[in-house]
């Protein structure tokens, strides 16, 4: 699927992080359809409009993270993309937590993000995933 | 007192347990090879180990036997005359063996036979009418004690928790915990913030100037930082059920000068048992050695131990600083009352004298008998009813080890708070800068690019400013900690009105608790309902109960002794349980509020 035809939400709880991603990301001719800050409304958006892709942050503060999300996505829309982002350096730090997140879900380290390319690369692997 | 054993004139009925009649078998061999190797056979060493080595064999062979046929009858209780039975179902045997081998290895003659046979037969009566009998009656007593025990230990755990978490002490370490990882991070900030502003050169193009913060906004030490802060809040202690009833036994060991000091003090065992127990283990010596005469010579010995006896009582009725001391100095004289006669009769009547071996009658008899007497101590009534009742206090060593464990929880907790906040709040920040002033550069858009430094700039020079540790009410930290998960669970919560009002800090340990439950209940349970009840019981407790429909398997016990079993022992104080009940996980947990924590 080109990058430009692909619904993609966002959620990000710093508003600073939200606002430069989806930018960035619309920049790049991403469709982002949807971006917030808390859980509960990324899941009713996903309910109601079935996105392509999810980008979603690790630490959402308070609650659950990002792979409980990505998760509860996953059972609600098989065929979902799933891009988790984390601020974790050494992926290895990551490893129980990979473990729990659902088939197909690519993750990303932030840092890496500074080159958007390679985070529009990961969305357009994760929308490939087919159940 | 109520002792141990029932009435005489009641007919009890006793649990058959086996386990603490292998320990003894193990000891009757060792001692009577010591009074063989010392003094019966001292030239036949060789043959007295084999033999003992051979006999206990065949003894625990025997035991083996009972016990089978006992369960093949499918029998588990037995009274006193049915304990006899398999008492002399294990010492008849046993017997007849010991005479084989003592022929057999020429220890005895032909002409012998008789009157050894007859020596232990009566020997061997006494075992089964009273040593067998009596050990099992023990073991029987002995799961009552560990249980006992293990209900102690946890309440002892408890109470020890809720003091050290009170303490000065502790709080002190709660601030100084807080202020060491606020000094590290503000270090880390400063010198990433130093680095960004210094190396800032507005005359260098754009591209220059972002190439040159990019290297910076990597921010490798405070990743670090993180990941070490991460790493410590990780650190999972294995938790066996081996390695659980050793930390039993190491507590039953620290306890037991306490326990022992307090039932001598409250129940002491009566000066009758003394005498009894003396008689017991010195019988077979006046079966094996000693002539009518010499017994008759001994006796007086018993009532010096009975009026002994009785002085220990008096003195530790009397209570007293040294009552303990003069108590346990009065005991080994009793055990050396044997080695005093011996020595008495040695120089006034040595044809009426049985002479035994110094290191038996002068070491182990008097040390096996004081050892004796603190065990029969402390498996009285009173002193699992002093268990019981929370009469008994921790020692120091116990609330030592306890208070380290509470700290260490403390640590890994604030060390997860910490490595969170730095991870959703700094680290994030950074690479969101970094990709907005690589699109700034890509936009030449300096306005951007100069934001994006400001609001970095603005994020470090002032990093702990979004940590939370001030109090809020219950009713804004319950619902922080629910709103979130809405989506994802349906939570539904019901708080006692009693409650509605309070606000203090551990309203936020509360918070935590609560997180820490629907967290499990959703990433190990796959939950998708959950209720939570958070009631005021006896004041100034707090329950939370939860019931919800997890439809994986409980973890196993060592998996949960993981951050968040040390965040749930932390606030409650080591109260909570976990239970699965049909198709529902039910976790119950009390904290305890202070009066002064009740707004």
């Amino acid at each position: 699927m080109a990058a430009t035809k692909l619904n993609v939400m966002l959620v990000e709880d710093d508003d600073f992080t939200r606002s430069t991603v989806k930018s960035a990301l619309e920049g790049q001719g991403l469709n982002i359809v949807y971006d917030t800050a808390f859980v509960k409304d990324g899941v009713e958006f996903a309910k109601k409009n079935r996105p392509d892709v999810a980008v979603l942050d690790y630490n959402l503060g308070k609650g659950p993270n990002g792979i409980d999300l990505a998760n509860q996505l996953r059972r609600m829309q098989p065929e979902i993309g799933i891009v988790l982002l984390t601020a974790f350096l050494n992926p290895a730090e990551l490893d129980t937590k990979i473990a729990q997140l659902p088939a197909g879900s690519r993750y990303l380290v932030k840092h890496s993000v500074s080159n958007i390319k390679v985070l529009v690369k990961e969305i357009l692997e994760s929308s490939k995933y087919s159940v | 007192m109520r002792t141990i054993f029932p009435p005489l004139k009641s007919k009890p009925v006793f649990n058959l347990d086996f386990s603490l009649v292998y320990v003894g078998i193990i000891f009757l061999e060792l001692s009577i090879s010591a009074t063989e190797l010392f003094k019966l056979y001292p030239e036949n060493k060789v043959e007295v180990v084999l033999i003992r080595a051979i006999h206990t064999i065949f003894t625990i062979g025997f035991l083996v036997l009972t016990q089978l046929t006992i369960q093949v009858r499918k029998v588990t209780k037995a009274g006193y005359l049915g304990l006899t039975v398999i008492g002399l179902s294990l010492a008849i045997p046993s017997l007849l063996i010991r005479v084989l081998l003592m022929e057999n290895f020429e220890l005895i003659t032909d002409s012998q036979i008789t009157s050894y046979f007859e020596e232990q037969f009566l020997i061997s009566l006494v075992h089964a009418f009273f040593w067998i009998p009596v050990v099992i009656i023990l073991g029987g007593q002995r799961n009552k004690i560990i249980e006992a025990f293990k209900e102690y230990e946890k309440r002892l755990v408890t109470s020890a928790r809720k003091k050290i978490r009170e303490s000065n002490d502790f709080n002190e370490l709660k601030n100084d915990v807080d202020q060491t990882f606020r000094d590290e991070l503000i270090m880390h900030a400063s010198q990433l913030l130093n680095s960004l502003t210094f190396s800032d050169d507005k005359k260098l193009s754009l591209k220059e100037r972002n190439e040159i913060m990019q290297r910076y906004l990597k921010g490798n030490t405070l990743r670090e930082f993180s990941q070490r802060l991460n790493q410590k809040s990780e650190a999972v202690e294995s938790n066996s059920k081996f390695e659980q009833d050793m930390r039993s036994l190491n507590l039953i060991r620290k306890q037991f000068n306490i326990l022992y000091n307090f039932t001598a003090r409250k129940a002491p065992v009566p000066a009758w048992v003394y005498t009894l127990l003396t008689f017991v283990l010195i019988l077979p010596n006046y079966i094996n050695f000693f002539s009518a005469n010499e017994i008759l010579v001994n006796l007086p010995g018993f009532l010096v131990i009975q009026l002994v006896a009785m002085q220990i009582n008096k003195v530790l009725r009397q209570g007293g600083k040294y009552a303990i001391l003069q108590t346990n100095f009065l005991t080994l004289l009793i055990g050396l009352v044997p080695l005093f006669e011996m020595i008495l009769f040695t120089r006034f009547l040595p044809d009426l004298t049985e002479k035994f071996p110094l290191i038996i009658i002068g070491f182990f008899y008097p040390l096996g008998f004081y050892v004796y007497m603190r065990f029969i101590q402390i498996i009285q009534p009173a002193a699992i009813n002093a268990i019981k009742g929370d009469e008994i206090y921790a020692s120091t060593s116990l609330k030592e080890a306890i208070s380290n464990i509470v700290k260490d929880e403390f640590k890994q907790s604030m060390s997860h708070q910490w490595a969170t906040f730095i991870h959703g709040k700094i680290l994030t920040r950074l690479a969101a800068t970094s990709l907005k002033l690589e699109q700034a550069v890509k936009n030449g858009d300096a306005t951007s690019f100069d934001f994006g430094l400001k609001d970095i700039t603005s994020v470090l020079s002032d990093p702990t400013r979004e940590f939370e540790q001030k109090t809020v009410d219950l009713k804004t930290e319950i619902s922080s900690r629910l709103d979130p998960w809405e989506g994802l669970i349906a939570i539904k919560i019901k708080i006692d009105p009693a409650l509605a009002d309070i606000s203090n800090e551990r309203v936020k340990d509360l918070g935590e608790v609560i997180e820490e439950i629907i967290s499990n209940s959703v990433r190990h349970g796959g939950s998708q309902n959950i209720l939570i009840d958070i009631t005021s019981i006896a004041h100034p407790d707090i329950q939370v109960s939860t019931e919800d429909d997890a439809v994986n398997p409980l973890p196993s016990v060592p998996s949960r002794v993981g951050l968040g079993t040390k965040i749930l022992n932390l606030v409650s104080d080591g109260r909570w349980s976990i239970s699965r009940n049909g198709a529902k996980t039910t976790v119950k947990l009390t904290m305890a509020l202070l009066d002064k924590e009740v707004k």
